[in-house]
């Protein structure tokens, strides 16, 4: 590769200072087994609940701060298909290894993961690393270890044992290694000859497992699920029912379904959020921590607890609230919370008529998508379109005159909706504002911190706006449009497809999701575990389109 | 190159460590010196030279920043009037444009995508080797760190530095992290009298190297698109190692290197106090680095290109008011952008003044330093992609000439980022794609 | 009957609280279970207290023969006492209380008892009367407690109600730290309450009559919270935060009063609140009273006066000890049993209270009880909102509508 043989400096002889080295100028041509994996990286969360699935949830894991990813067709997990780890992160990814392989080689934690001890502690005991790392490396690697493996890894341990003079040293030595190892970092996806579809290629039984365990769970295959692909069983529909069944039982679906919202709902931008509190006091950071939990915390009530189907987000008035939250919404709180003792998330429901209805009118939509200190139709209507309804809104343009908005001291446009008129009466502006600001209007009631409203510098305020011909006004109205619309739960199945696979869905795929829309509705809506039913169940699911297999090399 | 004998690194510190007392560092092997032997030594050769770059978002005000004169005896307007006390050892560049060549203008990115990397691209994320990595390649990584990229802004997505074209660098945000990755536990004072390798790096550096030990099975099973990310993965593995590696020899004394009193309080947000704050936490981080040989690249990015700079009691944020604030009539311009950006200049003087307080011998750091500052339009109310302010800062080790404005009307940005990359001695004829693409460098400050 | 408070169903987790009672979104009528529950048809508005202090008046007349100073100058006089001149007085103050020899004064021990040193703010009677000078002059905040209009009395600056009886202030209106006019406040106690209010539940007060915005019978209860008070990103108190009350009938005063124009008075009742050590472990006034004005913006701020154990005061101080409370501990003791003007002690005769005057400010927030009903409201006030009319439809949505932009 071109970028290796930059850095392998030019020199010969046996200097014991070398590199790489390429063993030859130009790799052999690939077999036909050959190009059969990709990789997709984890999230931090990922990595997170995988140690803890692991090795059990008191080993801590430092805060890993990875780059953000990029966002690609509206998710982060199609991003994730594209990114690699720069030195920055490998340099955490490498202290968080010897970290937390010191912790679950630590003498109190080893007896619970490991059924073996050595005869010598200050010596290697292949034996019993190999026992250890054996079983382990199969959770990490999400596959069974080949021979040659093993035997590296078990070699890594008597190295380092022997170095150190310490078996613990020697296992923490393997194990990070195991952890710094792109097996684990990233997901990797085998794939094979489908052989129900000629000239194409699906993951392998372990790839579905990790496909699955991650789609659902936010993390990586449990010793069942690896099993069954073991046995081969998650290649069998029955197989692979029975396992999604399982999976669709266990409390760890809520890390799926907030995974997913969390990327879906654009919540990695709370790591930025910036609301004025000079203007807004009450935007304490307490709230700021709140936001995201609220909506997360109601969208798992509705969806995992109570089944309900996806529009009664938009319109439900049943929430969660910490004392911050209440008074940021203006409603009173009960709580016999002790002095200095946790802060309660307390369900609450807010009454008829009252306008915090559904997610929208939350904290986590309303300030997310605004200015640090006014609000935005604009944005909030971009946020709509494109986070809820799949829709792309262009970019400005490059030349765009903004000299047409008006001063926001004028006294003749008192409110956002006023001086944001000029947008949809000048030609230029109106094709795309036309799209945004009427559904954002419709949010105006609550200013950039989420408070309610009335009027704005004085003025009353007026929200009223439409959405595809239909006309609402104020939240409840727009709520109700956005429930009703068959494009909202077409957006979120087009979006759980693609995170599960990290793809754009291909167009027969489409066609699918379209006719699993129609079904749904007549089932009266959207529910979670059925749609995860189905989309895991759907053999589509765990192909790779357009992979062909490769033409068989000449005299390989 | 394929007369080399195959020898993995574990071999090589087996032969050296076991059975042998491990109190001598491993010399320091002619191998870690680049190509073109502009390397340090302990014997006291020529420091070498530092490539950074500088950030900032929005631009200036136009119409306000350019020189009548161009030449070495120009007069700063009162726009840059802040800059004097530095004035000969920067250069200013104007009248340069970045060229779309029929692509959608991708507002606050083609822009500076187009100076660090020479191209634009049809999208806003695809991205490719930046001008630092570049740099830092031609350089030979012989420093604990590749490279060091920081954001003022708390945003770790406030970066314009890339290896490759699987993702770009993240920004550290955190004076307090940064401090404790440079100057923590693994760091090696230069200066210090004693120096023992310490038996546990070895191991973690062996556990690094089996790893790229697997590199050809994988390379073999992934396709060509993943192979340039795996490529990536397995260098960023490596310069890990290289860190590592770099705690296992006894560093050169280094005069000019001292460890900054440890960070304790950091105050991150987008005010212009805070920025200010942490810009100058991280500029004070980077300088003693720099001179205690820790890095040889540096990225300071002062925010995201959406600037979201605030002026205190300001609703609005810097990027929301280039687009709504009004041009005042009787003043000609828009009198609250005008004042962020001079305080971005102000950042920007405080940085070249914080690395040329460090003396090296008769020189200063920044004199060894070449910085390159830019932004992303020349007129941010417009999304104008003409009549970029462009700055380089020191002379890289007397390589590039100093004290200099160059009107360069008409021409592509690119041609700052080709006479860089010409004065730190790559031999580059041209750089750049489509109408971006340079190939005539600025002889005036070329040494 | 209409209910126009806000009360929304609850769940699960106050079913623990109170096991075996189901409160579903009903209303309740007066008297079921509510505490301190005014009539069904009236309104309530909550408020935590801000901001509490000794309400401190000075003028430039008030200390005709130049105060008492602070710790600097009280230990110069004790200095000088002791013999030293002016001169070597101030140099030793200046150089942190060391002496001549090198040596550095505990002033704090300059008791004696028994022949042995002790603390001046444990035994105050253990050194001689140092004669503080007291507070003079027309004006005192407070109230007329007894009726009577003397030589004794003041004049409130903001009423000008003749007759004020506030013979704390004499006692305490000289140190400097005490000679100050609204809206500076007492330094000693502005930095002991803002770190109580962190620590300490918060101190309600609820207003409550058929229509506060017009002229009417009120009821003002003062209670103590079981939480803290939650602070905005300004660090002022958090309105429209919830506090749940205290149902300890201890910390609960209840005053029958008029509001008229916008003010709250009160007839005479007692009252008490249990607070923090380091600031006042408990606040009890007899005879008290209270003039509260209701601003647009919805805080509240007034006088609370009454006859207060001395002692009470004087603990405070003292634990605060003088260089923190910034006063003469055995003057304040003496002069403070001098000028005490209530409640003789029976075997001695000597009066046990004294007449105060308190400051407070509070902003609204909502109060609820124990079976988690709300009891008073957050009224939202104008906020800043120039010209806009002020909400005040009933129904719980346009009560909470209008929050601060």
């Amino acid at each position: 590769m071109r970028r290796l043989s930059d850095l392998a400096p030019a020199l010969a002889g046996a200097l014991a200072c070398t590199w790489f080295v390429s063993s030859a100028a130009q790799p052999a041509p690939a077999p036909a087994e050959a190009q059969d994996l990709t990789f997709v990286r984890l999230t931090t969360r990922q990595y997170q609940h995988s140690i803890h699935d692991i090795f059990g949830s008191n080993v801590e894991v430092k805060d890993n701060k990875v780059a953000p990813g990029f966002r690609d067709e509206g998710l982060l997990a199609l991003g994730t298909r594209k990114l690699t780890i720069s030195s920055a992160e490998m340099e955490q990814y490498e202290d968080l290894a010897q970290d937390i392989a010191a912790q679950v080689v630590d003498p109190g934690r080893r007896a619970t993961l490991m059924s073996c001890r050595p005869d010598d502690e200050s010596a290697a005991d292949d034996e019993c690393a190999a026992s250890f790392l054996g079983q382990v490396g199969v959770l990490l690697f999400r596959r069974p270890l080949s021979e040659p493996e093993l035997r590296m890894y078990v070699s890594t341990h008597s190295e380092a044992a022997g170095q150190l003079h310490s078996f613990n040293a020697g296992l923490t030595a393997a194990l990070a290694q195991m952890l710094v190892a792109p097996d684990f970092l990233f997901r990797v996806e085998v794939s094979e000859p489908d052989p129900q579809r000629p000239g194409q290629r699906r993951l392998d039984a372990y790839s579905r497992a990790a496909r699955l365990s991650f789609f659902l769970w936010d993390s990586t295959p449990d010793a069942m699920l690896l099993a069954a692909a073991e046995s081969g069983a998650l290649l069998t529909e029955e197989g692979l029912t029975a396992q999604v069944e399982r999976m669709l039982m266990s409390p760890r679906v809520e890390h799926g379904l907030r995974a997913f919202f969390s990327d879906m709902l654009g919540f990695d931008g709370f790591a930025t959020l910036s609301i004025d509190t000079n203007l807004y006091p009450k935007f304490t950071k307490y709230v700021h921590e709140d936001a995201e939990e609220q909506t997360l915390r109601t969208i798992v009530d509705q969806l995992l607890r109570k089944n309900q189907p996806y529009g009664e987000l938009f319109v439900t008035r049943e929430t969660f609230l910490t004392p911050s939250l209440a008074a940021l919404y203006g409603v009173a709180l009960p709580r016999s919370q002790e002095l200095g003792g946790a802060i309660p998330w307390v369900p609450y429901e807010f009454p008829e008529h009252d306008p915090r209805v559904g997610i929208l009118s939350q904290v986590s939509f309303l300030s997310l998508n605004s200015h640090p200190g006014t609000s935005s139709p604009t944005l909030r209507g971009k946020a709509l379109r494109e986070k809820l309804l799949c829709q792309k809104v262009p970019p400005p343009p490059g030349n765009v005159d903004f000299s047409l908005v008006q001063d926001v001291n004028n006294p003749k446009f008192k409110t956002v909706r006023q001086r944001l008129t000029a947008h949809s009466t000048e030609a230029m502006c109106a094709g795309c504002h036309k799209i945004t600001d009427p559904m954002g209007f419709a949010l105006e009631n609550f200013n950039t911190a989420g408070e309610f409203r009335t009027t704005e510098r004085g003025e009353p305020i007026d929200a009223s706006g439409t959405l595809n011909g239909r006309s609402f006004d104020g939240i409840q109205q727009l709520a109700q449009v956005l429930k009703e619309t068959p494009g909202t739960s077409a957006c979120l199945i087009t979006r759980a497809y693609s995170y599960g696979t990290e793809r754009k869905p291909s167009r027969e795929e489409r066609q699918w999701l379209t006719a699993l829309q129609s079904e749904l509705a007549k089932e009266g809506g959207v529910r979670w575990r059925e749609l995860m039913h189905r989309i895991t169940l759907n053999p589509d699911f765990y192909t790779i389109p357009g992979a062909a297999t490769l033409t068989v090399q000449a005299g390989r | 190159m394929s007369t080399h004998q195959r020898l993995s690194r574990r071999q090589v510190l087996r032969g050296v460590v076991g059975g042998v007392a491990v109190s001598v560092g491993l010399p320091v092997l002619e191998c870690f010196l680049n190509p073109s032997g502009t390397a340090y030594a302990a014997t006291g050769a020529a420091l070498p030279p530092i490539f950074g770059t500088w950030f900032w978002g929005l631009g200036l005000t136009p119409g306000h920043w350019e020189p009548a004169a161009s030449g070495n005896e120009y007069a700063l307007p009162e726009h840059l009037a802040m800059l004097e006390p530095v004035k000969a050892k920067i250069n200013l560049f104007s009248g340069m444009q970045v060229f779309l060549d029929g692509k959608v203008n991708q507002n606050h990115f083609s822009g500076a995508q187009c100076q660090m990397t020479g191209m634009v691209s049809r999208n806003g994320s695809d991205y490719t080797t930046s001008i630092d990595s570049i740099i830092g390649n031609h350089f030979g990584q012989r420093t604990r760190f590749r490279s060091i990229e920081v954001s003022c802004d708390n945003d770790r997505r406030s970066t314009w530095s890339a290896r490759g074209e699987n993702g770009m660098n993240p920004a550290e945000v955190s004076p307090l992290a940064l401090y404790g990755r440079i100057f923590g536990p693994d760091f090696k004072d230069p200066n210090s009298a004693d120096f023992t390798p310490d038996p546990a790096v070895m191991v973690r550096k062996s556990v690094l190297s089996g790893v790229t030990e697997q590199r050809q099975a994988l390379m073999r099973r992934v396709s060509a698109s993943d192979r340039t990310r795996l490529d990536e993965y397995f260098t960023s593995v490596r310069d890990v190692e290289q860190q590592l590696a770099v705690q296992l020899e006894r560093p050169s004394p280094l005069p000019a290197c001292s460890v900054p009193p440890p960070v304790e309080v950091e105050n991150l947000g987008t005010l212009v106090e805070q920025t200010r704050a942490t810009h100058r936490q991280f500029v004070q981080l980077i300088a003693h680095a720099l001179s205690c040989g820790q890095t040889q690249v540096f990225n300071i990015a002062m925010g995201s290109s959406f600037s979201p700079l605030r002026k205190p009691g300001e609703a609005s944020a810097y990027h929301q008011l280039t687009h709504e604030e009004r041009i005042d009539p009787q003043l000609g311009y828009q009198p609250t952008c005008k004042w962020l950006a001079e305080q971005q200049m102000a950042f920007f003087l405080e940085m070249v003044q914080t690395l040329d307080a460090i003396r090296e011998g008769d020189s200063t750091l920044l004199d060894r330093s070449l910085v390159f500052a830019y932004t992303d339009h020349g007129e941010a109310r417009l999304h104008s992609m003409k009549k970029y302010p462009v700055f380089t800062a020191g002379s890289g080790g007397g390589r590039m000439r100093t004290g200099y404005h160059i009107a360069a009307e008409g021409d592509t940005v690119t041609r700052v980022g080709l006479t860089l990359q010409q004065a730190v001695g790559i031999n580059a004829g041209s750089w750049g794609t489509e109408t971006n693409r340079a190939t005539k460098p600025f002889s005036e400050v070329l040494v | 009957m209409e209910c126009e408070f806000q009360v929304m169903s609850i769940r699960k987790p106050l079913s623990k609280i109170l096991p075996g009672m189901n409160v579903v979104g009903a209303c309740l009528t007066a008297g079921a279970l509510l505490m301190t529950a005014p009539d069904a048809s009236a309104e309530s508005r909550g408020y935590a207290i801000s901001l509490i202090y000794t309400a401190s008046y000075s003028d430039q007349d008030h200390c005709p023969n130049g105060g008492n100073g602070g710790p600097p100058e009280m230990k110069q006089r004790i200095l000088m006492s002791r013999g030293y001149t002016r001169e070597q007085a101030f140099k030793i103050v200046a150089s942190n209380d060391v002496d001549e020899n090198g040596k550095t004064i505990d002033f704090r021990m300059r008791g004696t008892l028994d022949g042995e040193p002790v603390s001046v703010a444990i035994f105050p009677t253990s050194y001689p009367d140092p004669h503080i000078e007291t507070a003079q002059g027309r004006y005192a905040y407070g109230f007329n407690l007894d009726g009577k209009v003397d030589s004794s009395s003041f004049e409130d600056p903001e009423t000008h109600e003749q007759g004020v009886d506030n013979q704390m202030w004499r006692v305490l209106g000289c140190f400097t730290n005490y000679q100050v006019r609204r809206p500076v406040i007492p330094y000693n106690e502005s930095i002991v309450w803002d770190t109580a209010i962190d620590s300490m539940p918060a101190w309600l007060v609820s207003i409550s009559g058929e229509d506060l915005s017009k002229d009417g019978e009120v009821t003002v209860t003062f209670d103590r919270a079981l939480n803290i008070v939650m602070r905005n990103a300004h660090g002022q108190v958090l309105r429209g935060s919830s506090y749940t009350i205290d149902s300890d009938p201890r910390s609960h005063s209840v005053f029958k009063g008029r509001i008229e124009d916008g003010v709250v008075t009160v007839e005479p009742a007692d009252f008490f609140m249990q607070g923090e050590s380091q600031f006042y472990a408990v606040l009890r006034l007899t005879q008290a009273r209270l003039r509260l004005t209701l601003h647009p913006d919805g805080t509240v701020s007034g006088v609370l006066g009454g006859y207060q154990p001395w002692l009470d005061y004087y603990h405070y101080l003292s634990i605060r000890g003088e260089n923190d409370g910034l006063v003469d501990l055995p003057g304040v003791y003496y002069a403070m049993k001098r000028l005490a003007d209530a409640d003789p002690d029976p075997a001695t005769g000597e009066n046990r209270a004294i007449s105060a005057a308190y400051y407070i400010e509070a902003a609204p927030v909502f109060l609820t009880n124990g079976a988690g009903q709300i009891v008073s409201t957050a009224y939202p006030g104008d906020a800043h909102e120039p010209g806009a009319p002020a909400q005040r439809k009933d129904g719980a949505v346009q009560q909470n509508a209008v929050a601060q932009q």
